[in-house]
């Protein structure tokens, strides 16, 4: 291993779930998609569900190249199929815990009708949505979370779109589990995942994340971000969800975290095997 | 397109590579008589599993042509991407790890081309002008031929059922003894570049381009048929 940057010590709990052979990773420093690695790695290991029927999907983007990092089945897939390629699995392979890693952009723009459409369904899959508010990878368009005002490349004068309030959008389709963390909140991410392993149906966690590319722009270095969720953070499960609408700029707005939904719809899958039974005069 | 759909899922099995059914308008529109076969009387090709450990698979272990493809839940813990990748499945942006991979990707469909390929010929063994046409245009293409026929012209039909490989293989003999080549297709040359670009050295070729919207009808081929035998 020489050459080769030493694993830090907080890593050493989920080794066994890494691909140290492809490290060092893509992520600048500062950015919180490590962190989301480290609590999806710590819930598969504790889920009690056996390793290899864990599965991991991504699509294009800083965020997507999680899977390429974690030692499972891994579906790096291309821009914004996350979602059908992990729907069509877990339809014919209902013994598979899929779960997506992948950003907003991937997830809301180039596979947003994907993602209405699967929650509107209910398809049983997990997916932890890496929302960093712009295109980082690409060097810092703007995207549909990018919020009002913000600089970026592509907005030099100010962005002027509305954006989406993701967690208020999947809550409003009707997904079975509906959370929001940031990564700062290790403890409750994990937490989180863990859950969302046990929902029979679509579960999403957004994962409000500092970003080097958007911060440098707008004036939040990664650290000075950190403190933003940590002074702005308020924990409300039963917060009104048409009031959390996060801009990182505004120093008075709260960010609301928590697990703010959790319903029992039947999942598609359910439903879809039990019509199946009906069809053929079970 | 049924029996099609069926072997397109065999196809992408057994070459691991994604395979596209293209269908048109008026064959979605049209109601012909299906044989639903029962379920067991259905071909179904078997993957080409991995015999290896986990530790030493390799997803995309370019000694092969077709490497054996694992798949999720069995403990292979691979790695797959959309990216250009490795043996290991990683992604790279090395040319000489690209050019590996690319090489193998094209070398695996054309050197199988005419296992994969596909097309029928109608009256091509005395043919002289023979109609290379795909889809519904096919139809009209095959009464055209029928119509021609019983005025004494030989005309004879090539439908390529698969795009890609072009069973370009089958105009051969053809092509051989001569006949010329006439291409209907609703665009404006699609198609017909591949065609000549097997046989434009050999042959003479023609071609009936028809603006989308409408498909051309038998009789309208039949006057270009005619325009063209007559020159």
């Amino acid at each position: 291993m020489s050459g080769r940057p030493r694993l830090g010590l907080r890593m050493e709990s989920i080794k066994s779930l890494l691909r140290l052979e492809r490290f060092p990773h893509i992520w600048c420093p500062g950015c919180g998609i490590g962190t989301v690695v480290k609590c999806y790695a710590e819930a598969v290991l504790e889920s009690g569900i056996p390793i290899e029927k864990h599965v991991v999907v991504s699509g294009i983007g800083c965020t997507s190249r999680a899977p390429g990092y974690i030692k499972l089945d891994g579906f790096h897939v291309i821009h914004g199929r996350a979602i059908p390629f992990a729907v069509g699995l877990k339809t014919v392979r209902q013994d598979l815990e899929v779960t997506i890693i992948a950003g907003d952009g991937d997830l809301l723009s180039i596979g947003g009708n994907h993602f209405i459409h699967a929650i509107r369904r209910n398809d049983d899959i997990n997916v932890i949505l890496v929302n960093n508010f712009i295109y980082g990878m690409t060097g810092g368009q703007y995207g549909p979370t990018t919020t009002i005002g913000s600089i970026t490349t592509t907005s030099p004068y100010g962005f002027i779109e509305g954006s989406f309030n993701v967690v208020y959008l999947a809550a409003a389709l009707g997904a079975n589990f509906v959370a929001r963390w940031t990564p700062l909140h290790t403890k409750e991410l994990t937490s989180a995942i863990l859950e969302m392993f046990k929902v029979d149906g679509f579960a999403l966690i957004e994962v409000v994340s500092p970003c080097l590319i958007y911060g440098e722009m707008n004036n939040l270095p990664p650290l000075e971000v950190m403190k933003v969720f940590r002074d702005r953070a308020v924990i409300d499960h039963d917060a009104d969800l048409s009031k959390t609408y996060i801009d990182l700029r505004d120093p008075k707005k709260p960010i609301v975290l928590g697990n703010f939904v959790r319903r029992s719809r039947p999942s598609y899958q359910v439903l879809a095997r039990e019509l199946i039974k009906r069809a053929r005069g079970g | 397109m049924f029996d099609l759909t069926i072997e397109a899922f065999n196809t992408a099995w057994e070459y691991r590579v994604p395979v596209i059914v293209l269908a048109d308008q008026s064959v979605g529109q049209m109601i012909e008589r299906l044989k639903v076969p029962p379920l067991d009387e259905i071909k179904v090709v078997e993957r080409n599993a991995p015999t290896v450990p986990p530790e030493e698979y390799l997803p995309f272990d370019s000694r092969y042509l077709i490497p054996p493809m694992a798949v999720a839940g069995e403990g292979y813990r691979f790695h797959v991407t959309a990216l250009t990748h490795d043996d290991r499945g990683y992604p790279s942006t090395s040319h000489e790890v690209s050019t590996k991979l690319v090489t193998r990707l094209v070398r695996k469909i054309r050197e199988n081309e005419k296992v994969i390929g596909r097309y029928e010929a109608i009256a091509l063994d005395d043919a002289e002008l023979v109609i290379v046409a795909y889809g519904i245009t096919s139809r009209s293409a095959l009464r055209a031929v029928r119509e021609a026929r019983r005025e004494g012209l030989k005309v004879g039909l090539f439908r390529p059922i698969t795009a890609w490989p072009f069973p370009y293989w089958g105009l051969r003999e053809a092509v051989d003894r001569g006949a010329r080549i006439l291409v209907v297709e609703i665009n404006m040359g699609q198609m017909v570049r591949v065609v000549r670009e097997h046989y434009s050295n050999l042959v003479d070729i023609y071609f009936m381009p028809w603006a989308p919207g409408s498909v051309p009808r038998p009789h309208d081929i039949l006057l270009k048929v005619k325009e063209v035998y007559g020159g």
